[in-house]
């Protein structure tokens, strides 16, 4: 009795062992899901989005020609995009299809329609398993009211709601702001190089300085009158010795340079009005540099 | 030769010199016997040493008869005066009649010729109030610094003709002639100070009450009147211009006839109708002898553009002479003839 016993108990413990040590038969397809929207309210040129989730073992692969192509699935129905992802996952892959499908039917009234079936296969090691992703239906409205009302045998049209415009006040302020800044730079800019026409008055002493580059101290006369033009045409009239202050009160930024000024006035006295007709280097050095210093107070450089 | 060059060179520095520093001392002293009036005066010391006559302009009681006695004082000679009036005729200035104490009819000199050849100020008084037969005698005694009378040329080579004509009253007057007005080596506006400083000065200082003491603050005979006319052509001498400052010179003269042609434009003036004459070959000569002098008074022998510019406006504005559509502007449009003389002729 023992023995039979013991006999039964070691035969159970047998089953169990080969029932634990056999292999686990997954199925292919695990899961499929076609996730979709509303089935009704669509009119003519409405998008349909459908997502169709997939879960497969591991080693399935999708084939990618059973995908539906874009492009037109029939005289009404579009597939703008298809897009799939293949994330993995601890049983196997998930598959995720992303259709847009974009309508183009005009029904005269409410009308129910279908997406079209289709099949999606897969393969692992030269097996090919079949999923299908069945028709979808849904209802497509007309454009017109459901009351038609008509005037003079015609449908009543009217046009669309206009749609609330997004507020870019803020920026056209900035674009204005930037347009006046860029502007306002270029104008100064060309003020200080003198490129106005009839803003002469910002390059006297690039002309005088110009006119002087190529003299000597022996033509002096010419020099100082030179460097007197410009003075005047700065000052807008003749300028002489006792009209300094008023020049400097009219010209301030010219004030910095009134030894130099004071000094070229009482010298081109001298020359042109005494007795004295010569000058020395470093004296017409000075001349230059006091050309080169009223050019750069012209420019705003100084 | 060389020694005695340098030697007469020097002389006629130290001259030059010492008639400067009399000239500039009359100058401060006239400047604190009339107040305010400092420009003027410069100008009056100018004409002095330019052997010039001045015609004054301003309203009664602006100091123009003390401003004359001041200087006159200073200028040694003799001094005289004579109001204009519509019955003056030019024998009042030679003599005047009367009667002595036995009856006997005398003839006396008149103005004119009191104080002979030592007449060396000569103030008319009001003289538009006077007939043009007036005018012409007196303007030959400016031009030639002699006059006719009792069959006799007397010569007064010292007198400088100081004449007033009232701007406020113009009823019962006759207007000087333009070859009148051209015989003034000046034309001055007298105006009283507007600093509120002196005209306090004028109204509450007692020094100011007294013309008779106020002009003794002025050394008598300071400048030596009968040495003036060689001094004067010394000056003349002694200041040199530039080719430079006359070809400015020129551009001056030639502006005063043509002014559109240097730019000077006027506002509702159409410049080719505007003058009827620009300023004769006289008047440059007078405006280039006074700015020597002016250069002189600034201590310097070489004649800059500022000593023309700063007798310009009082040599000039009465040598102008606007056509008959304009006259009637010449106190607005004048001064801005003058000045955009000025300021539209560079130099160089």
């Amino acid at each position: 009795m023992m023995d039979l016993s013991f006999r039964l108990i070691r035969f159970w413990l047998i089953l169990l062992a080969m029932t634990g040590c056999s292999p686990n038969l997954q199925e292919p397809i695990t899961r499929f899901e076609l996730q979709a929207p509303k089935p009704y309210g669509y009119v003519i040129g409405d998008e349909i989005r459908h997502r169709i989730v997939v879960e497969t073992r591991h080693q399935l692969d999708i084939i990618q020609d059973s995908i539906p192509a874009t492009g037109d699935q029939n005289r009404w129905l579009n597939l703008k995009t298809a897009k799939l992802t293949t994330q993995a996952t601890d049983d196997g892959k998930r598959y995720l299809l992303e259709l847009t499908y974009q309508i183009f039917y005009s029904p005269l009234e409410v009308k129910m329609l279908k997406t079209p079936a289709f099949t999606l296969y897969f393969q692992q090691n030269g097996n090919k398993i079949e999923q299908a992703v069945p028709e979808w239906y849904f209802t497509l409205s007309p454009l017109h009211e459901l009351a038609i009302r008509k005037e003079e045998g015609k449908i009543y049209l009217r046009p669309d709601a206009q749609p609330d415009l997004i507020d870019t006040s803020s920026y056209k302020n900035g674009v204005a702001i930037t347009l006046v800044t860029f502007a306002a730079s270029g104008f100064y800019l060309a003020y200080c190089f003198g490129l106005f026409p009839w803003a002469k008055q910002r390059k006297h002493f690039k002309t005088a300085c110009k006119n002087m580059s190529g003299l000597t101290r022996q033509q002096l006369d010419q020099a100082l009158t030179a460097i007197h033009q410009a003075i005047n045409d700065t000052y807008s009239k003749p300028l002489f010795k006792h009209g300094l202050a008023d020049f400097y009160a009219k010209q301030p930024e010219f004030k910095q340079l009134a030894g130099q000024i004071d000094w070229f006035f009482a010298f081109s006295d001298r020359y042109f009005f005494s007795d004295r007709k010569y000058c020395t280097e470093e004296e017409f050095f000075q001349l230059k540099a006091l050309c080169i210093d009223c050019r750069k107070i012209e420019r705003g450089g100084v | 030769m060389r020694r005695s060059f340098f030697t007469k060179t020097m002389t006629v520095e130290h001259q030059l010199a010492d008639w400067r520093n009399q000239a500039l001392t009359l100058e401060n002293q006239v400047n604190q016997t009339v107040i305010g009036l400092n420009p003027l005066v410069r100008h009056l010391i100018t004409a002095v040493f330019t052997r010039g006559h001045i015609l004054l302009e301003g309203n009664v009681g602006v100091g123009k008869t003390t401003l004359l006695r001041a200087l006159a004082r200073g200028l040694g000679g003799q001094y005289q005066r004579i109001e204009g009036t519509i019955d003056l005729m030019p024998s009042d200035l030679i003599y005047y009649t009367y009667l002595d104490r036995n009856a006997k009819p005398c003839v006396d000199p008149g103005p004119l010729l009191t104080h002979g050849d030592q007449l060396s100020t000569f103030f008319f008084n009001e003289i538009n109030r006077a007939r043009p037969q007036v005018h012409s005698l007196l303007l030959r005694v400016m031009a030639e610094r002699s006059v006719s009378a009792f069959n006799t040329e007397f010569q007064l080579p010292y007198v400088q003709v100081f004449a007033d004509r009232n701007r406020v009253e113009r009823e019962e007057t006759f207007e000087l002639p333009a070859a009148a007005r051209d015989r003034f080596l000046m034309e001055i506006k007298i105006d009283p100070p507007n600093d509120d400083v002196l005209l306090d000065q004028l109204m509450f200082d007692p020094r100011y009450h007294d013309v008779d003491k106020l002009i003794e603050n002025v050394e008598p005979g300071l400048i030596a009147h009968y040495q003036l006319n060689d001094i004067a052509q010394l000056i003349q001498q002694a200041v040199i211009a530039s080719p430079a400052l006359r070809k400015y010179a020129l551009a001056l003269w030639k502006a005063t006839s043509n002014p559109q042609q240097f730019g000077i434009n006027l506002a509702d003036v159409d410049m080719p109708q505007l003058l009827h004459a620009g300023v004769s070959p006289r008047g440059m000569s007078y405006l280039i002898r006074a700015a020597k002098v002016r250069a002189w008074l600034q201590n310097r022998t070489a004649l800059f553009p500022e000593d023309l510019q700063a007798v310009f406006p009082v040599i000039m504005m009465h040598r102008l002479f606007l056509n008959p559509s304009y006259a009637y502007r010449k106190d607005e449009i004048l001064p801005q003839l003058v000045s955009g003389i000025l300021n539209q002729i560079a130099a160089p």
